[in-house]
């Protein structure tokens, strides 16, 4: 991951306005501490800008853990309610399996079928209602991964979704559209579509479809545009591009977070996989488990139901696992970016454990106490109005 | 109720002694982490983290405000105390770790202490009650 601060105006603008705020902290400072010998801005003005860039460098990385602590919080939300479905997913096979052997009555089985109905209603409700920040990912519309491209503007593309359409029609026969698409594994790839007069909009979008290595489904809206859903398993960013008549269109996610899948950056720039990762959305779902029409009611629709049980915590299984697994993923990420973090900022050896760090304390606590002017400067590159907003929280 | 708890003017900040901002930031650590436990202990994942956050927020700007070349040994040791806390403290917030929490709780009140002692020593600019029963027991 690069930390090259790209040009960019808004940050120009924060460095000076963070200029100006040292300036009247540094002159407050020198006046709270008069007699002592400190080092003002004026009299070292290099050291301070070195200091205002690891501010900003120590900002972003700082935004980054926030985000992926973010997301560690989401997927351990996510996963806390993936364990209650996984509670009642066992139960319902017990039921099932209880209801499979020949000693019950009817009735007696009935009573469990609707022990397993209220199961299985109580598994619908957590994977529609368990969100985070309004985000839910146990009630993914589909399986897999899914991702809505939409026409990316420049200086040659339609200025409306409906011109693309038009565009396609305008095809003369005889001519070619290519497809160009990075795989999720980055390798790119084309593909071409012939056209001809007779081919619909329908006829083009199936002709996508074929393309068996790009694994989407493509669909048409008039006045809403293309939407690819994305088939394959992979976690990367899928990018397509159509060219024709000389000109290139690019298609890239613009709905993350609603469909399929939820994005995470942590990164300082915006490279696929150095800065950040897709979390993908599960399908827990009564439907998306496969028991919403199980019943158990009859010895033979009870033991059809062990199958498909079997099916279902297999999914679900996959589902924690991924949750797991990003978890386990994001948790290296903030590591990482403490790590990088603590060399910017010069630290010495790390303090490896609580204990040694309160034999640290203990001996920093004396020193304040004893040296109370050195301690003031200690502390001394203080913002004040950045306190405030931190502490009015 | 943050907002009653620290309710400081802006001007009152930016004209106090700057020792006072040290232990209102201090302060401010401390009653997060204290929140970030209740919500720990109650299982609530989405406010525990967020008042981790806050406090983690607090932690990394007492480093940031570090002055390594005026503030000799002890800068450095805060340095090194300041990213033990932030780590200790994300990774107690992950695991739902509520000792590992209340030990950097405990840690940060310990160098509280410290710097209400040099609030005392030092020229009373700004309100004189700042340090009135501010202790925070965990």
């Amino acid at each position: 991951m690069s930390l090259v601060i790209n040009h960019n105006l808004m940050s120009m603008n924060a460095a000076r306005n963070l200029t100006s705020t040292y300036n009247t902290l540094s002159k407050s400072i020198s006046r709270l501490s008069s007699g002592l010998r400190i080092t003002t801005s004026a009299d070292d003005a290099a050291g301070l800008a070195v200091r205002e860039i690891m501010r900003s460098d120590i900002a972003v990385l700082n935004q980054g853990i926030r985000n992926a602590n973010d997301a560690i919080s989401l997927l351990q939300t996510m996963d806390g309610a993936a364990q209650v479905i996984d509670e009642k997913l066992i139960r319902m096979k017990e039921l099932a399996e209880q209801a499979a052997t020949g000693t019950y009555s009817s009735t007696q089985r009935q009573i469990m079928n609707d022990e397993f109905s209220a199961m299985r209603d109580e598994i619908e409700r957590i994977a529609q209602a368990t969100d985070f920040n309004g985000i839910k990912m146990l009630n993914a519309t589909s399986g897999g991964i899914q991702q809505v491209l939409d026409v990316v503007e420049d200086a040659n593309a339609f200025d409306s979704t409906k011109a693309f359409l038009s565009a396609f029609s305008d095809f003369a026969s005889g001519e070619t559209m290519e497809v160009v698409y990075t795989d999720h594994n980055g390798n790119e790839y084309a593909a071409t579509i012939a056209l001809t007069d007779s081919k619909t909009i329908s006829d083009i979008m199936a002709s996508i479809e074929a393309i068996t290595s790009l694994n989407v489904d493509a669909t048409w809206t008039a006045g809403e545009g293309l939407t690819l859903t994305d088939n394959s398993a992979g976690v990367s960013q899928l990018s397509v591009s159509f060219v024709a008549n000389g000109d290139r269109y690019d298609f890239t996610t613009t709905t993350e977070g609603v469909n399929g899948r939820v994005k995470v950056h942590f990164g300082t720039g915006n490279d696929s996989s150095e800065d950040y990762y897709y979390l993908n959305k599960q399908d827990l779902t009564a439907s998306g488990l496969g028991i919403n029409n199980l019943s158990i009611a009859t010895q033979a629709s009870a033991q059809a139901a062990l199958t498909v049980m079997d099916q279902a915590l297999i999914t679900k299984d996959q589902a924690r696992a991924h949750f797991g697994a990003m978890i386990n993923r994001l948790q290296n990420t903030v590591t990482n970016l403490s790590i990088q973090a603590e060399n910017i900022q010069a630290a010495e050896s790390q303090i490896s454990d609580v204990d040694v760090a309160w034999e640290m304390t203990n001996f920093i606590n004396n020193q304040i106490k004893t040296q109370a002017a050195v301690a003031m400067l200690a502390q001394a590159n203080m913002i004040p109005q950045l306190a405030m907003n931190l502490i009015s929280g | 109720m943050e907002a009653n708890y620290f309710r400081y003017g802006e001007t009152e900040l930016k004209t106090s002694n700057p020792t006072k901002i040290i232990l209102l930031l201090y302060d401010g650590a401390i009653t997060f982490l204290k929140r970030s436990i209740e919500y720990a202990e109650k299982g609530d994942i989405k406010n525990k983290n967020i008042y981790a956050n806050k406090a983690r927020d607090i932690i990394v700007e007492l480093n940031n405000s570090l002055n390594l070349e005026a503030g000799g040994e002890i800068a450095r040791g805060l340095r090194r105390l300041y990213f033990f806390m932030d780590r200790h403290l994300m990774q107690a917030s992950w695991n739902n770790d509520l000792k590992g929490l209340k030990d950097v709780a405990k840690l940060l009140a310990s160098l509280r202490e410290a710097w209400e002692d040099v609030y005392r020593q030092s020229p009373q600019i700004g309100s004189p009650d700042v340090t009135a029963s501010r202790g925070i027991t965990i």
